[in-house]
């Protein structure tokens, strides 16, 4: 099994900038967000005659396994769902990734710098 | 729920092949050559999407992205894995980031012959036995 974990989460729209500066503050380097639509809450579905479709945007980060805890502790303090950003977060097993260690030795600073 | 004695389970009498959920993310305008490597690898479901990317821009080229999540068979993930970091290396255009995420199941044995390409007509690797046989059979 590799060194990674995918961590996913499900914010209100506007919300993905918190989820994200929470998981750097974790120690993650990047994410990728991409929006959605909601559908567990029935209630506001119809507001005077107009569908008000509840849009949501899903934040997509890959971390190193020790660090998964951290960072979905702080996505959950910043954007959980105790806030308005109503976020749910949890982390899929990562068998195996490409293209990471390149990511890395770019982040890395370089000597002389 | 009235529940079919006859009723033999596929992985029973055939050897699964396991699948793995693949996501692959690269800049705008790269998701068509992520959905052909896909293909070479007999992959029949590609799904892309547009987002953005929030790393900084001095280590990834653009803040638009594409995702492209695709199901594969493990047995064809190495010879993906291989033609996709070699994409990578061509270009600071063509880098992107791609990870697997192992399935656990499917709906149905239809769904998993479409996802696995399995065809039709793969004989049984056990016979279906007593239990499986019906007796107008």
């Amino acid at each position: 099994m590799n060194n990674f974990e995918c961590v996913l989460c499900v914010v209100n729209h506007g919300y993905s900038d918190l989820v994200m500066s929470a998981a750097k503050r974790a120690g993650a380097t990047g994410g990728t967000i991409f929006s959605g639509r909601g559908t567990g809450n029935h209630d506001n579905e119809e507001f005077f005659g107009v569908t008000v479709t509840p849009e949501k945007d899903i934040v997509m980060i890959l971390v190193p396994k020790p660090i998964r805890d951290k960072v979905l502790e702080y996505v959950n303090e910043a954007a959980g769902m105790s806030t308005k950003g109503l976020g749910i977060a949890f982390s899929l097993p990562v068998a195996d990734v490409v293209g990471i260690g390149e990511l890395r030795d770019a982040a890395a600073p370089k000597e002389g710098k | 729920m009235s529940e079919n004695k006859n009723f033999v389970p596929y992985e029973e009498t055939h050897r699964l092949r396991p699948l793995l959920f693949v996501t692959t993310i690269v800049g705008e305008g790269q998701s068509d050559a992520i959905v052909n490597l896909n293909r070479e690898q007999e992959c029949s479901l590609c799904l892309v999407l547009r987002g953005k990317g929030t790393a900084p821009v001095e280590i990834v080229n653009s803040v638009k992205k594409e995702i492209v999540f695709s199901i594969l068979r493990a047995d064809r993930w190495p010879a993906y894995k291989m033609k996709l970091s070699q994409r990578f290396n061509v270009s600071k255009v063509a880098k992107g980031i791609a990870f697997s995420t192992p399935l656990d199941a499917v709906a149905g044995v239809s769904i998993y012959k479409m996802l696995s390409n399995t065809r039709l007509f793969e004989k049984p690797i056990a016979p279906a036995g007593k239990k499986g046989k019906k007796k107008d059979e």
